[in-house]
């Protein structure tokens, strides 16, 4: 069970504060991937950097499975907005520095690597840098290096959001594909409406900065890749929309 | 290198060559001896001296560069991570870098003796400032996306300098360490001028002094050339080291 209680985050800078989360709350049961949605600057990349122990919450606390992020980061994996693939690093490199962080060299290392990169398709690319991907590409790297150590909790922000429409929905449905033969825990900030739909159980609707969960959406929909298509689908889209713009009063993007 | 690159290097090489040819066949003083015969001296005059002098220089830029890269690296690296340090460091930093090191020659030579140990140190002293001042302020620019990338995935301090921090800052250690090779050049030529024996500036120094211009033009090719062959050194190790980079 991941449960955040009280949630307050302010950034300190030498004569300036910002507070970026107010009171958050929620409790995402262990094998369910939730979907976090809300307006730029509201917070959402914080939330993502405290549960994953590489900020201090201000006020209130995080507990995954009964432990401080910080304690149990080695269960946590973080994809970042921009991927946070190393340049000096080829594919391969990439991939296993989780591993290798986490003492686990040589062979064995090698292997679940090279198992991860054909999965997700990318068995071709082990030698090239990131320079060299197309972002697709680089956001399949990014899924194997996070996926690779077998986190119990993964986290992404707005893994998808620099991609076309297309990739962007066959990295959706290889997502939902990779949580269901898993069952990992999943949290996925996104900017995109559908996108919340498809892969949130749950969807966390965030007001302005400072960040406030506004309602916490149920979607009983959604695992099924065949969601996208259904009119349910559509009207929980149309809802969370509703949503967002009362809430925050900007008018439609 | 590429053929292109190998072209336009024999090229200029051979202009540059025949530009000299053709200065000192114009001046027809002794004071300008043309490349053929200073090439004649290198191959027919004393070899060995020159050799020796060349190996002794040698000897003194790369234990310069060696002391500098082990000891500017890492202090760069950790000023740049640690702001709070370097808030105490950098007033220091600014107020030594402008002073032109070589001045120091006298008191260094007071302080260490007329040994090797002063002249590496004076060179080492110019090269240390460029890649301290580089790496710390290449660190300083890193996004911190990449230190909170490398920590989710459960790495220590260490870890961060080893897997981003370094390879980070390695090519604009390779930039300065580029630009760093003529200036420990011009100092090493300076700091051999005084109270030695041995070195390419001693025998520079002391053929003027003789008029020996063949000899002089000679030791002044072998400086160059090794100026040369340290940039070239650099540029493989670069290529080799930040593979990433084309
Ligand atoms: N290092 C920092 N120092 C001061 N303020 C910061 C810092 N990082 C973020 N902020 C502020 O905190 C707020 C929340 O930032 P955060 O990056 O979490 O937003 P976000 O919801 O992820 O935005 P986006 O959707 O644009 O990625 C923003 O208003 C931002 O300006
Ligand atoms: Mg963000």
């Amino acid at each position: 069970m991941l449960k955040v209680e009280k949630l307050v985050f302010e950034y300190r800078t030498p004569g300036r504060r910002v507070s970026a989360l107010e009171g958050v709350g929620f409790t995402i049961p262990d094998g369910e991937a939730w979907a976090a949605i809300g307006p730029s600057g509201c917070g959402k990349s914080t939330l993502l950097y405290l549960m994953a122990g590489l900020l201090e919450p201000t006020s209130g606390r995080i507990l995954f499975h009964g432990n401080r992020p910080g304690e149990r980061a080695r269960e946590i994996a973080l994809i970042l907005q921009s991927y946070g693939l190393f340049p000096w690093k080829t594919v391969r490199q990439n991939v296993m520095l989780g591993l290798q962080l986490r003492g686990i060299h040589g062979r064995e290392g090698l292997a679940r690597a090279r198992r991860i990169l054909a999965e997700l398709d990318i068995a071709d690319l082990e030698d090239a840098y990131p320079e060299e991907l197309s972002g697709g590409q680089k956001q399949r790297v990014a899924i194997a290096r996070s996926l690779v150590t077998e986190p119990s909790l993964l986290l992404m922000d707005e893994p998808f959001s620099a991609l076309d429409a297309l990739t962007r929905e066959r990295m959706q449905n290889l997502l939902l594909d990779l949580w269901r033969q898993r069952r990992m825990t999943v949290l996925l900030v996104t900017h995109n409406i559908e996108e919340a739909v498809f892969l949130g159980r749950r969807v966390l609707v965030f007001s302005e900065r400072p960040g406030r969960i506004l309602e916490i959406v149920d979607n009983p929909g959604m695992g099924d890749p065949a969601y996208r298509a259904s009119n349910q689908f559509y009207e929980k889209a149309v809802y969370i929309r509703q949503k967002l713009f009362s809430f925050t009063g900007v008018g439609a993007r | 290198m590429t053929a292109k690159a190998m072209a336009v290097t024999a090229i200029t090489l051979a202009v540059a060559l025949a530009a000299w040819e053709l200065l000192s066949l114009l001046l027809h003083a002794p004071t300008l001896p043309g490349p053929w015969a200073v090439f004649g001296e290198m191959a027919a005059g004393d070899q060995e001296g020159l050799l020796l002098h060349l190996l002794a220089s040698t000897r003194r830029v790369l234990a310069s560069l060696a002391i500098s890269l082990v000891t500017a690296v890492p202090l760069g690296l950790y000023l740049g991570r640690n702001p709070g340090v370097d808030a105490w460091g950098a007033p220091f930093l600014y107020l030594t870098y402008p002073i032109p090191k070589i001045v120091l020659l006298p008191i260094v030579l007071t302080l260490l003796g007329l040994s090797d140990a002063s002249r590496i140190f004076l060179v080492t002293l110019t090269v240390f400032y460029q890649i301290l001042v580089t790496t710390r302020d290449a660190v300083r620019a890193l996004p911190a996306a990449a230190i909170y990338s490398v920590q989710s995935l459960g790495a220590r301090e260490r870890q961060i300098y080893r897997h981003v921090l370094f390879p980070f800052a390695l090519p604009k250690i390779f930039t300065a360490l580029r630009i760093s090779v003529g200036t420990a050049i011009a100092v090493l030529f300076f700091a051999e001028s005084f109270a030695t024996n041995s070195g390419l500036g001693y025998l520079i120094m002391d053929a003027w002094g003789r008029a020996d211009y063949e000899l002089m033009f000679a030791a002044v090719a072998a400086l160059s050339l090794l100026g040369l062959a340290l940039y070239l050194v650099i540029q493989l190790l670069e290529r080799s080291l930040c593979k990433w980079q084309r």
